[in-house]
C-alpha cells in the first residue's frame, strides 16, 4: 500500500514523534499533539449545511406530479408532467435538477418532504431565526443549533464550525462561549509569513508563561501547523476542473479542500440566495436549483475522488416553503412547509413525511407533518454523534435517514 | 473603603512599579488602543493624571477624523454597510480621542443591536451617534436614550409592545443584560416593566409615543407601585444593588482585568453608586487607580479585532483602506453592527481559535512589510540597530522580550530599517502581542 500524501501529512503531524516524548514537552504543546491525533482521516464525520435563503418553493422543486391539485393551482409555473426526473410514484424533482437525480440513483439521496413548525411564521426574518436558532421562541434562545454544538464542544484549538460565505454570520453558529470564523474564501487560511519561524517563537517554552500566554502559544502552533496542511495539499487542478461555475460550487470546492487537508472543522456552512421568487418565476427558479443540484454534485464527485465521500453529509433547508396558489405574477409567495435534502453516501435514501397533501392546507400553505428539529435531531444523533437532546433543548424523534 | 487595602486609591510610582514607558503603553493600550511612540513618549513625560484626564477629557479631533465624522450619514442613507463599518474603523484609527471610540465600541458590545434585524445603516449610525453622545455620561441618560433609540426598538420589538399584549423583550434585556444580569429581578419585573414600556415605539425611525397604546394602569416593579413609564423602570433598575455591581464588573473586564475579583467589583460599584452612575468621573478614579497599573492585570486581555487590527495600524502609523480592516476583521471573528446575539461578543479567549489567530498572524505580517519600518525608521530617527531594535521592543513587547525573543531579535542585522522590520515581525507574531 502506498502512502498519499495526505496519510503522510497527517502521520508526520499525529503520529509517534512527539506524542512519545509528552513527558518532556512542555504541557501546552503536548495537548495540540493529542488534539489533533483525535481528528485524523476516516474519523470524524461531517456536516456541510446549504441554506437556501428567501424560501424556496418546495413544491416546484420535489413536485407531486400525480396531484391534479398541483397543476390547477400553478395554471402557469407547474412543471409539466413529461419533464419532471421521477423520484417514485408521487413524486419527482424539479428538471433542473438531474444531478440530484444521479445522486437518489445511488441512494445518495434522502428528501424529507413536508417539513416545518407548528404556528408558521412568514416573516423571511423570524422564521430563518426560527430554523437557524431551533427554538420555538427565537427571542429566548440567543444561540443557534449549531452554535449550542460548538459551545458544548471539548475542542480547545479548532473550530468546530467553520463559515465559508460571503454573508454575516448566520444565526445557526451564534454561540456563547466560542467565536466561530467566517470566512469569504479559503486564502484567509494562507499564512503569508514564515510558519516554522512563526511555530518555533511560538512553542519555545516561556518562564512564568501564564495560562493566557499559554493558550495563546498553543492556538498559534495549531494555526501554523494547518496553515502548513493547506499548504502542502495545494491547488489540484483535476478537482477544479470537476465544478460547474456557480458560486455555490466554488463555495463548495474550497470546502472540499478544507475537508481533504483535514482542517478540523466537523460543521461546514455555507448558503446561496435568491430563493424569495415572487413573480416570473420558473426561468430564475429553474437556474437557481440548477446551481443548487450541479454544485452539490459536482462537490460528492470531488469527495469521491479524494475518498472523502463517506465521511460527508450535505443537508440543505430554507426558512419556508411557498404559497401552494400561484400568484398573479406568475410568482409565489411566502408558504410554510417544505422539503429538505440529505445527501451523501451516508444517508439512506429514498423519501420521508409523505407526500404533499394539497387538499389540507393552512391559510393557503402546506401544513407541516415533519420538525425540522426532527431532521436535525437525525443528523446530531446519527450522523455527528452529538447528543441532540442537549443541543435542542427536547427530544425530537429521529428521522431513518441516515445510517448510523 | 480607603487605606492601603483600598484598590482604587491613586497609583504611585514606585521602583517596583515604575511610571514607565511599560506602564503608559498600558495605560494607553486599555484606555485606547496601541499607541504610537510619540505617544508613549508624551504620556510619560506628561505622568498618569495629566495622561488619564486627556484622555476621559478628550483632545480637539483631529482634522482627518472630523472630516470623516461627516461623511457617515450619506453612507447610510445611501444603505452601504459594509462602507459605514469601514467608516466607524476608519474614524477610530485617526481619532485623537482613543478612549471615547474604545467606550463607544464598549457600549455598542453592550447594547448589542444587528443590522441583521434592523436591516437599516441610517438607524444604525443614528443609535452610534446616541451612544457617543452618552458613552461618558450617567448611564441613566443613556439607558432612557437608548429606550427611545429607535434601532434598538426594532432590534427588541418595542413596536409590538402595547397596552394588553405587552412584549416582554426589551424589558427582559434591560434586566438581564443592560442593568442587572441574571437572578436579580422576577419574571413578574420582566412582566410589569414591559407594561411599562408598551407604547414606546419608533415611526419611519423616529422614537413616538403612542399614547393610546401606553398601558397606564398601575406596576409593582422591584416591589413599589405606581403608574410607572420607561423611565421609571430604568430609575427603579439602577437602585437596585446588582445594578452598581454589573456595570461595574463589565468596566474592570474591559479596563482592568478579565477576571476582576469581588473587592475590585465592589470597590469600583462604590464609585459608581456614589457617582450616580457617572461613567466618566468613574472611568477617570478607576484609570489613575492602583488596580489599574497592578502587574498581575497587565497582558491578560486578549484584544477584539477592532482592539486588534485599529492597535497594530495605530501604532506602526500605517494607512490602509478602511474595507480592508473591516475584511481582515470580519475573518478574526467581528462584523460591527451586527453582533453576533443580544450578548453581544463573547471576548477574552472566545476571540482566538487555530484559524481567528491565523487572520491575525496575517495582519501582522502584512503590517510589517518593509515599507512601514522605512516610514518609522526614519520619522524616529533611528541611526543604528540597536535603537531599531529598543524601538520594537518598546513599542510592541513593553519592553521586555521573552528569553526566546530576545535571542532571536539580538541576532538581528542590517540597515535600521531592515533590523526595524525583521524585530516588527518577529514581535507582532509572537503570542506575546496578542495580549494587551
Amino acid at each position: 500500500m502506498t502512502l498519499t500524501r495526505r496519510d503522510f501529512l497527517t502521520r508526520s503531524l499525529a503520529g509517534s514523534t512527539i506524542l512519545a516524548t509528552g513527558a518532556t514537552l512542555p504541557g501546552f504543546l503536548a495537548h495540540t499533539a493529542r488534539a489533533s491525533a483525535g481528528f485524523g482521516p476516516g474519523r470524524e464525520r461531517i456536516l456541510v449545511v446549504v441554506e437556501m435563503n428567501g424560501g424556496n418553493d418546495g413544491l416546484n422543486t420535489v413536485i407531486p406530479f400525480r396531484a391534479d391539485d398541483y397543476y390547477r393551482a400553478r395554471p402557469t409555473i407547474a412543471l409539466p408532467r413529461p419533464d419532471v426526473l421521477t423520484l417514485d410514484d408521487h413524486l419527482a424533482l424539479h428538471p433542473a435538477m438531474r444531478a440530484f437525480a444521479r445522486l437518489h440513483e445511488r441512494g445518495w439521496l434522502a428528501v424529507c418532504e413536508n417539513v416545518g413548525y407548528p404556528n408558521p411564521d412568514r416573516s423571511h426574518f423570524r422564521s430563518m431565526d426560527i430554523w437557524q436558532s431551533a427554538s420555538p421562541c427565537p427571542e429566548e434562545s440567543r444561540t443557534g443549533w449549531l452554535g449550542r454544538a460548538v459551545d458544548r464542544s471539548e475542542r480547545v484549538d479548532t473550530p468546530l464550525a467553520l463559515h465559508l460565505d460571503g454573508t454575516a454570520l448566520p444565526a445557526a453558529l451564534r454561540t456563547t462561549t466560542r467565536a466561530v470564523p467566517s470566512i469569504e474564501a479559503i486564502d484567509a487560511f494562507r499564512l503569508d509569513g514564515d510558519a516554522d519561524a512563526i511555530e518555533r517563537a511560538a512553542s519555545a517554552d516561556r518562564a512564568d508563561a501564564s495560562a493566557d500566554l499559554q493558550f495563546v502559544q498553543r492556538t498559534a502552533v495549531s494555526s501554523c501547523r494547518q496553515a502548513r496542511r493547506l499548504a502542502a495539499l495545494g491547488v489540484d487542478p483535476d478537482a477544479a476542473a470537476r465544478y460547474p461555475a456557480h458560486g455555490l460550487a466554488n463555495r463548495l470546492a474550497q470546502i472540499a479542500r478544507l475537508i481533504g487537508a483535514e482542517f478540523g472543522p466537523r460543521v461546514y456552512y455555507t448558503s446561496m440566495g435568491g430563493f424569495d421568487t415572487h413573480a416570473r418565476q420558473l426561468a430564475t427558479h429553474a437556474s437557481l436549483l440548477t446551481e443548487l443540484a450541479e454544485s452539490i454534485g459536482a462537490f460528492f464527485a470531488d469527495l469521491e475522488a479524494r475518498r472523502l465521500h463517506e465521511r460527508v453529509v450535505v443537508m440543505t433547508f430554507s426558512e419556508f416553503g411557498r404559497r401552494v396558489d400561484e400568484n398573479g405574477s406568475q410568482g409565489t409567495d411566502h408558504g410554510a412547509a417544505a422539503p429538505m435534502f440529505v445527501a451523501g453516501p451516508g444517508v439512506r435514501g429514498g423519501i420521508v413525511g409523505g407526500v404533499p397533501d394539497l387538499a389540507d392546507l393552512g391559510r393557503g400553505d402546506l401544513k407541516h407533518h415533519v420538525d425540522f428539529r426532527s431532521v436535525y435531531a437525525s443528523v446530531l444523533d446519527d450522523w455527528l454523534g452529538i447528543p441532540s437532546r442537549a443541543i435542542l433543548g427536547a427530544s425530537f424523534p429521529g428521522l431513518p435517514i441516515l445510517r448510523s | 473603603m480607603n487605606g492601603a487595602g483600598d484598590p482604587l486609591r491613586p497609583f504611585a510610582a514606585s521602583s517596583a512599579t515604575p511610571w514607565d514607558h511599560a506602564a503608559a503603553t498600558h495605560l494607553l493600550r486599555r484606555a485606547g488602543f496601541r499607541p504610537t511612540m510619540q505617544e508613549i513618549e508624551r504620556a510619560v513625560g506628561a505622568g498618569v493624571d495629566a495622561t488619564v484626564d486627556r484622555l476621559v477629557d478628550g483632545e480637539p479631533e483631529a482634522r482627518r477624523a472630523s472630516e470623516l465624522d461627516a461623511l457617515g450619514d450619506g453612507i447610510a442613507r445611501r444603505g452601504e454597510l459594509d462602507r459605514l463599518r469601514a467608516w466607524w474603523l476608519q474614524r477610530m484609527r485617526y481619532t485623537t480621542r482613543p478612549l471615547h471610540a474604545r467606550l463607544a465600541l464598549f457600549w455598542h458590545g453592550h447594547f448589542a443591536t444587528s443590522d441583521r434585524k434592523v436591516k437599516s445603516p441610517t438607524l444604525m449610525l443614528a443609535q452610534l451617534r446616541t451612544i457617543e453622545a452618552h458613552a461618558r455620561g450617567p448611564f441613566g441618560a443613556m439607558l432612557r436614550a437608548m429606550s427611545r433609540d429607535p434601532a434598538m426598538i426594532v432590534w427588541l420589538d418595542g413596536d409590538e409592545n402595547v397596552r394588553g399584549r405587552p412584549n416582554e423583550n426589551y424589558a427582559r434585556e434591560l434586566f438581564e443584560l443592560f442593568t442587572l444580569g441574571v437572578g436579580h429581578y422576577s419574571e413578574r419585573d420582566v412582566h410589569e416593566t414591559a407594561r411599562a414600556f408598551t407604547g414606546w415605539h419608533q415611526r419611519r425611525g423616529t422614537f413616538a409615543f403612542r399614547p393610546r397604546s401606553h398601558d397606564g394602569g398601575d406596576k409593582t416593579i422591584f416591589g413599589e407601585t405606581g403608574p410607572f413609564d420607561g423611565d421609571d423602570a430604568v430609575r427603579l433598575a439602577l437602585a437596585q444593588p446588582a445594578a452598581s455591581r454589573f456595570l461595574a464588573a463589565k468596566l474592570l473586564r474591559e479596563f482592568v482585568t478579565p477576571t476582576p475579583n469581588e473587592v475590585l467589583v465592589t470597590a469600583l460599584a462604590q464609585v459608581l453608586w456614589e457617582s450616580d452612575f457617572d461613567v466618566g468621573a468613574t472611568l477617570r478614579r478607576l484609570l489613575k487607580s492602583t488596580a489599574m497599573f497592578d502587574p498581575a492585570h497587565r497582558r491578560t486581555r486578549i484584544p477584539s479585532p477592532v482592539e486588534f487590527v485599529v492597535g497594530v495600524a495605530r501604532s506602526l502609523e500605517i494607512r490602509t483602506r478602511g474595507p480592508v480592516l473591516a475584511r481582515a476583521i470580519a475573518r478574526m471573528g467581528q462584523r460591527l453592527f451586527e453582533p453576533p446575539s443580544v450578548e453581544g461578543w463573547p471576548g477574552h479567549r472566545h476571540w482566538l481559535d487555530s484559524t481567528t489567530m491565523l487572520v491575525r498572524l496575517n495582519a501582522a505580517v502584512a503590517a510589517t512589510a518593509p515599507g512601514s519600518a522605512d516610514r518609522l525608521a526614519r520619522r524616529y530617527a533611528l541611526r543604528n540597530s540597536a535603537a531599531a531594535r529598543r524601538f520594537a521592543t518598546t513599542i510592541a513587547l513593553d519592553g521586555a522580550p521573552s528569553t526566546a525573543l530576545a535571542e532571536r531579535l539580538h541576532a538581528l542585522d542590517g540597515t535600521p530599517s531592515a533590523v526595524l522590520a525583521s524585530a516588527l515581525r518577529i514581535a507582532l507574531t509572537a503570542p506575546e502581542y496578542q495580549l494587551a
